[in-house]
């Protein structure tokens, strides 16, 4: 009987341990994410001059509204870092009535996403239940967390078709969790990125 | 598939109906879950698993039985750069499996009432697989059920009358679906039978 209880406490003594292996990330800047696409059959080399406004679109989904454009504390960082990346590979600016080859528009957005909670069962957001462990006040355990996108597209404007829209021959995208103070940094090194894994941007 | 549905009845039906003549054991063994394709997708070792054996001795030399068991595979992935067709994405990736197999198995005991008694096992039976990438707040989750076969040698060591340490080495081979490619790991399984 006494060798029986051993075993059990020694199985179960390692199933106690799992719960000491951590997983899933560590910091804020683990859930960044740059996507980039082109099209393939676009010639860049070829290309040498691009055009960029001066400000950064923010979407807000109100396409009927007046335009709304993000802060210049983090619009200017964010530019200043496009055009140092663009000059890298051998890109002009130029202005926009000046025939650029390209065009570059950014927009950013946030998006909150907000996580209902429940502790132990959804009935604990109601009542005071006893919930698998104590007796709780009412209330509604919600989290929410908000991420944040700059979109960078590159489009033609020679290419400008019938009904006035524009090919866009490259595009990227950054997200990440949004966080305090070290955003701007982080949008910076993803521009860094975005260009990084492009290197068919390179211009003659 | 009807063939394998039928197998895995005549093997469980038999498994019950002998238990009522035989002696039982009960088995919990810790396991490890390492190699095989799953390495492919996460190389890291599986230090989180469990395994559940209940067997029927119809003589002494052989078993039939059920066991199921679970691997918890986890592994994160430095950023890198993932790139399909013209699309790139770079970002960590955090990569996690769950694996659930279940069979019904018969062993064969070499050394039966000794000390050390090594055995051969096969199983027939199935793995459901449980795969999910997270990268940035993005989740991609693949799970299926497959049908597998398991090989096994081990040793039972027997502590006292009514209790062996169990070894075990299986190797967990689940075929492929219409949906997803084959996949394998090793288990290595280690705890305690009761008589």
């Amino acid at each position: 009987m006494r060798k029986k209880l051993i075993a059990l406490m020694l199985v179960g003594s390692q199933f106690a341990l799992w719960g000491c292996y951590l997983e899933g990330p560590d910091y804020t800047e683990e859930l960044d994410l740059v996507y980039s696409n082109y099209n393939n059959k676009y010639d860049f080399a070829s290309q040498g001059t691009y055009s960029i406004p001066d400000q950064i679109v923010k979407v807000t989904g109100d396409p009927t509204g007046p335009p709304e454009y993000i802060s210049p504390i983090y619009a200017t960082p964010i530019l200043n870092e496009i055009k140092a990346q663009m000059t890298a590979l051998g890109w002009q600016e130029v202005d926009v009535n000046a025939n650029p080859d390209v065009q570059l528009m950014p927009a950013a957005w946030t998006t909150t996403t907000i996580v209902g909670g429940y502790y132990g069962g959804y009935y604990c957001w109601w009542y005071p239940y006893y919930c698998g462990g104590g007796w709780y006040y009412p209330y509604t355990p919600v989290s929410s967390y908000s991420t944040g996108t700059l979109l960078l597209t590159m489009v033609d404007p020679n290419l400008q078709a019938i009904d006035g829209s524009l090919p866009v021959v490259w595009t990227s995208a950054m997200n990440g969790l949004l966080s305090s103070g070290t955003d701007i940094n982080r949008v910076k090194d993803g521009i860094k990125q975005a260009f990084k894994q492009s290197p068919y941007l390179k211009t003659n | 598939m009807i063939m394998k549905k039928k197998i895995f009845l005549m093997l469980l039906v038999g498994t019950i109906s002998v238990g009522a003549f035989a002696q039982t054991t009960f088995s919990i063994q810790y396991s490890l879950g390492f190699g095989g394709t799953i390495n492919d997708y996460i190389t890291s070792t599986s230090v989180r698993g469990a395994t559940f054996e209940y067997k029927i001795y119809p003589s002494p030399n052989i078993s039939i039985g059920i066991d199921a068991g679970w691997n918890h595979f986890y592994e994160r992935r430095a950023y890198d750069t993932y790139t399909a067709g013209t699309m790139s994405l770079s970002g960590v990736q955090f990569r996690y499996a769950n694996a659930v197999p279940i069979f019904a198995t018969t062993s064969y005991y070499l050394k039966p009432g000794e000390k050390i008694n090594p055995y051969l096992g096969l199983g027939i039976g199935t793995v459901f697989m449980s795969r999910f990438v997270d990268m940035g707040v993005f989740r991609v989750t693949e799970e299926e059920w497959h049908f597998a076969l398991k090989p096994e040698a081990g040793v039972l060591v027997n502590l006292a009358p009514d209790m062996d340490l169990i070894l075990g080495l299986r190797y967990n081979n689940a075929f492929a679906t219409s949906d997803t490619d084959a996949i394998s790991y090793m288990m290595f399984n280690v705890g305690f039978v009761w008589k």
